[in-house]
């Protein structure tokens, strides 16, 4: 029986296990089974981006719609949608007779799909895209209508949610961190630590608009060009956080059951990476399901490591050791909610395909899954050649 | 003696007085379970094996024995090549480098026509893991491993 696309709206918002795609962009064909996180790795411009942003189009089609029309923006079937949806020169990213995609097995008729006027209208995705750094200009948050057309509907999307956030919800804020109230005290202790240091990020009214700064105990300001590139790229990060984690005991930010995080690593150090893996992790605590692309082995590493401990029983104790988190009630519950989530990896490759790399077994015989899809695999090659230089030595020395 | 360039690998062992021809074995049997573990398209270039670690238990009772060796035809003759069959975990690392140093001594000090048979190959020392491989490909532990001259550990051991 052929369901409705009413009902794929719904099954993907709500418990969506894959979604497939074929001759979409650089992805030949991909299929990807969705966990509680799914992380994409691979080189660039293999489709990975492409491919989280047309599982925000699936799941929240209706929302978009009704977004752009918000702001009296029309267009004209699928080509011109996508040159709206996913930005100018992208409409040929659809081909009408090739371009394939599926959910959990049922083939969606993009057209058809993105025609149809009753779809849900609740946003069930929270997308915090890789171009977050352009959200904020000279410390100040912009809005939908401060960008193009065709720029990228998520850059947009994302930028008008931190613009509502700032200049709406933390109208009466001076200071946007720390903030009592606003995530646990071990995450923000870990945020000063290793990415503010001693400033806190405060506001200061410039032209009737809040402009973000940060300040050194309350003296010294240091406006948005002056911040270290990666507090510029990690403030808009944080703000997506603030909106996805309401104060209080608000699990949720409304229907959003969803959280997609483009390059969470960009412009940080290892040990601020681990800080927003933890903030990762506690999405997945508060039932988001997230889906990450990265470049970082770092993120990686936490996601093999859970999965070795699911399969040698490891315990909520080992996993806060991995972040050298304390023994509060807060901290088990987050890391016994952990192990009981699902993880995914997939490999976007340059050949077009999508391989499932989840095992991330160091020892595969499979180079893509040994080597992290890529990641690591210039470290082992490095290791490699030097244990061949060290052994031929010590053969020639002995 | 002989140079050992112009040994086999089971005539090296015979000559090596803490081993003697009656530890040599044909094939991968001197592996026991463990030669499931390790690959070779043509099994006429297997010279024999020997299980290091029996072999030399009584002579060195308290000492980081490694595990076995292997005779492989390359080339113009055989080479010796070396399996410690071990966990690979990252505490294991020391443990290991410590029996690749513990082997190095001993087959420059008592087993000179094995060591010629060795410096024959560029790698030939091998770690087969037990089990999964703990151990990720760019942590320090892999970095110690290449600095000592051993191979990152791996399932399967193939020769070529």
């Amino acid at each position: 029986m052929r369901m409705s696309e009413f009902a794929i709206a719904r099954t993907a918002a709500e418990y969506m296990k894959s979604l497939s795609v074929r001759q979409f962009g650089p992805v030949k064909e991909g299929c990807v089974e969705l966990g509680d996180l799914t992380l994409l790795v691979g080189p660039q411009a293999t489709g990975k981006s492409l491919f989280l942003q047309m599982l925000k189009l699936v799941v929240d089609a209706g929302a978009i719609k009704a977004e752009l029309k918000r702001f009296n923006i029309r267009w004209n079937g699928v080509a011109d949608f996508f040159e709206l949806y996913f930005g100018e020169g992208m409409s040929t990213l659809y081909q009408e007779q090739e371009t394939e995609t599926t959910v959990d097995g049922t083939k969606i008729d993009l057209a058809r799909y993105l025609n149809k006027y009753r779809l849900p209208t609740e946003e069930s995705l929270f997308y915090i895209p890789a171009q977050r750094v352009v959200t904020i200009r000279d410390g100040l948050t912009r809005p939908f209508t401060d960008y193009r057309a065709g720029d990228p509907f998520v850059v947009r999307a994302f930028s008008e949610r931190l613009h509502q956030l700032v200049q709406t919800e933390f109208a009466r804020v001076d200071q946007l961190f720390p903030q009592q109230g606003k995530l646990r005290r071990e995450y923000r202790q870990l945020i000063e630590r290793h990415v503010f240091g001693k400033f806190q990020l405060a506001t200061d009214v410039e032209r009737f608009q809040r402009r973000m700064v940060l300040k050194e105990a309350g003296e010294r300001v240091l406006p948005f060009l002056v911040w270290s590139a990666g507090q510029r790229e990690f403030v808009p990060l944080l703000l997506g956080l603030y909106w996805l984690i309401p104060s209080g005991k608000v699990s949720r930010r409304g229907e959003v059951e969803w959280v997609v995080i483009e390059e969470p690593e960009m412009g940080l150090h290892p040990k601020a990476i681990a800080v927003v893996t933890l903030l990762v992790l506690e999405l997945l605590r508060r039932g988001y399901r997230v889906c990450l692309s990265t470049h970082s082995p770092h993120v990686l590493e936490v996601v093999w490591a859970i999965k070795m401990f699911q399969l040698h029983s490891g315990t909520e104790a080992d996993l806060r050791n991995l972040f050298e988190l304390p023994a509060r009630a807060g901290m088990k519950e987050l890391a016994e909610v952990c192990l009981n989530k699902s993880y995914r990896v997939y490999y976007f490759q340059q050949d077009g395909t999508v391989q499932d790399i989840s095992a991330l077994d160091p020892a595969a015989s499979d180079a893509a899954e040994s080597g992290w899809g890529g990641l690591t695999e210039f470290s082992a090659n490095i290791s490699e050649v030097v244990s061949r230089v060290v052994s031929r030595s010590v053969q020639r020395t002995a | 003696m002989k140079r050992g360039d112009s040994l086999t690998f089971k005539q090296a062992v015979a000559q090596t007085a803490d081993l003697g021809e009656s530890v040599w074995q044909p094939g991968l049997q001197a592996r026991g379970t463990h030669s499931q573990h390790v690959q070779c398209a043509e099994t006429e270039r297997l010279g024999g094996s020997v299980n290091l670690d029996e072999a030399l238990k009584p002579l060195y009772p308290t000492e980081p024995r490694w595990d076995y060796a292997l005779g492989w035809h390359r080339g113009s003759g055989e080479v010796a090549i070396w399996v410690e069959v071990h966990p690979a975990y990252t505490s294991e690392v020391e443990v290991v480098i410590r029996k690749l140093q513990w082997l190095r001594g001993w087959l420059a000090t008592s087993a000179p026509a094995l060591d010629a048979l060795t410096k024959r190959d560029e790698s030939p020392f091998f770690w087969l893991a037990t089990g999964g491989v703990s151990i990720t490909r760019n942590s320090p532990q892999a970095r110690r491993l290449a600095k000592s001259g051993l191979r990152y550990p791996a399932r399967v051991v193939r020769l070529e």
